[in-house]
């Protein structure tokens, strides 16, 4: 495989910020892990594309996200229970992946680039395809839900 | 510290505790190289099944599969097609025509500044939103709903691959359909398992599309991809015609500036004016924009549905007895039977007036009679 340019100094950069924005969807090592490999494996593909970007970290990490809900689709509850049964002594941890699970696909995509991959406003609504105003609403959604969620106090 | 900061800073202490594993960047190099190798096979195989093919003389049915590129003359507009013979919707430079028995329509969509399309085995709701919820409720087993959604005013995009025309399905486009750069509509909670999804981003004559197909089984039956596929290949993409609008029809929820005849915009300038703001362009083709006072605001309406506290906002004052709910980012109140929208405007700066202004703008949505007259 052509190695392209600038795609190892990505994965490298970029590896442990879209395994944690899948590990924060799933809460399970395992398939953060695999839907990371797979997303950077996406992206490889597509290098010519998606290179140089601004927005390059976010499309792997929406991408990361993406093959998580695909997964979680297919195993149904089993994820949940499994997750259970290993964070079962971090109650912090489960109470942030419930309530991350408790926010629409869109507004995890909106929190996870915002605030995991660091990307700015105009960023995130040009990786999740939408006006600033729409990617701003989602933000601002997810975090009132995550506020009440994990006892946050403050006003918007 | 503002809410936005501890939730943030909540969320990153959680993950800092998170072990990451170490990467393994040749485990990425060896699944392109292995599905390079596969997609290579695949063409093989695919050559060596079409030689048979046509080695055992079934030329001429496959054919008669190919009805492919007519174009009856149609006009712009909604078209409703179905019942005997094939019939063409067009709609926005956009021609695609349908098997006997197929119905088409074309709706504006909350949020979709050009006509969405639909083409389905069975008949098509009046309205529908844009995961296809109307749609679906209405298929039975078998049936296929075709849909065909544009990208052009927030693309170029990645993951939009160049297509020349005629479209025809492929085995990769149902194997991983929700490998888009975004998770578009519908999204996968609205396909529900028993459904077969196909899907493929593309651009063409420089505009981008979201294309998607939804069999009523899984996996879709070999007649239910060919009539798709006979369906695709009439797909023909022009460059963009503004639709006419039918004599009273007033497109989308929003008030769009495009449309000064209906009441929608019409209501929302004068409610602008009678609140001391100017109507100013918008860079969206749907939603207006009020400025003055320092501020500069998105403003639109929707039919009032569910109660106002469903929506999950804070309360954010009360004027005259009408409680508003949201923050900073948007508001949302009710008058004369509608919810009134702001939101900040198009540029990052850009704010919703302060609490005067908005005292001002929620007397004037209750002072000025909707629908306007005239």
């Amino acid at each position: 495989v052509e190695r392209h340019s600038g795609f190892v100094e990505l994965y490298e950069k970029a590896f442990p910020a879209v395994y944690r924005a899948a590990f924060l969807l799933s809460g399970d090592g395992d398939l953060a892990e695999e839907a990371t490999q797979e997303a950077f494996a996406r992206a490889l593909e597509r290098w010519g594309r998606i290179s140089g970007e601004p927005w390059t970290v976010g499309w792997v990490m929406t991408t990361a996200l993406n093959i998580v809900r695909r997964a979680r689709r297919g195993r149904g509850n089993t994820l949940l229970s499994a997750r259970e049964r290993i964070e079962d002594e971090r109650e912090n941890s489960i109470d942030l992946w419930r309530a991350i699970r408790s926010l629409s696909p869109r507004q995890q995509e909106a929190v996870t680039l915002h605030y995991i991959a660091d990307l700015p406003l105009h960023q995130v609504a040009k990786v999740m395809g939408c006006e600033n105003g729409t990617a701003k609403a989602h933000l601002w959604r997810a975090r009132q839900q995550l506020a009440r969620h994990l006892g946050v106090d403050g006003d918007a | 510290m503002e809410m936005r900061d501890e939730v943030r800073d909540h969320l990153r202490e959680s993950l800092r505790d998170v072990p990451v594993p170490r990467g393994r960047i040749d485990d990425v190099f060896r699944r392109v190289a292995a599905r390079q190798k596969l997609t290579r096979w695949r063409r093989r195989i695919g050559w060596v099944a079409v030689a048979a093919l046509l080695l055992i003389g079934i030329t001429l049915p496959l054919v008669s599969l190919l009805p492919l590129g007519r174009q009856p003359g149609a006009t712009d507009g909604a078209t409703r097609a179905g019942g005997s013979g094939e019939e063409t919707l067009s709609v926005g430079g956009v021609q695609v025509s349908m098997r006997e028995g197929w119905d088409g329509r074309w709706y504006y969509i909350e949020g979709y500044t050009r006509p969405v399309i639909r083409l389905a085995t069975f008949d098509l709701p009046d309205a529908d939103d844009i995961e296809g919820s109307g749609a679906r409720a209405m298929m039975q087993e078998g049936d296929v709903l075709l849909g065909l959604a544009e990208y052009t005013s927030v693309c170029p995009c990645p993951g939009f691959d160049p297509a020349s025309l005629p479209l025809s399905l492929a085995p990769e486009d149902f194997e991983d359909p929700y490998d888009v750069w975004q998770d578009l509509p519908p999204q996968s909670d609205a396909v529900p398992p028993g459904h077969d999804l196909a899907r493929r981003t593309f651009e063409t004559n420089h505009r981008y599309f979201d294309l998607w197909i939804e069999f009523g089984e899984d996996p879709a039956s070999q007649q239910a991809q060919e009539a798709v596929t006979a369906v695709l290949a009439s797909l023909q993409i022009g460059d963009y015609e503004e639709p006419t609008q039918p004599d009273g029809v007033c497109r989308g929820e929003y008030g769009p500036s495009k449309d000064p005849d209906c009441p929608g915009p019409i209501w929302i300038k004068s409610v602008l004016s009678e609140a001391g703001f100017q109507v100013v362009d918008s860079p969206q083709e749907q939603t207006l924009v009020g400025q003055g006072d320092g501020a500069r605001f998105f403003i639109w309406i929707k039919e009032a549905r569910a109660p106002l506290e469903e929506y999950g906002y804070p309360r954010y004052g009360v004027v005259d007895g009408m409680v508003i709910y949201g923050g900073e980012e948007g508001l949302i109140w009710r008058a004369q039977g509608l919810d009134v929208w702001i939101a900040p405007g198009p540029d990052g700066t850009d704010t919703i007036p302060d609490r005067d202004g908005v005292a001002r703008l929620v007397r004037a949505t209750m002072e000025v009679s909707y629908p306007p007259e005239g």
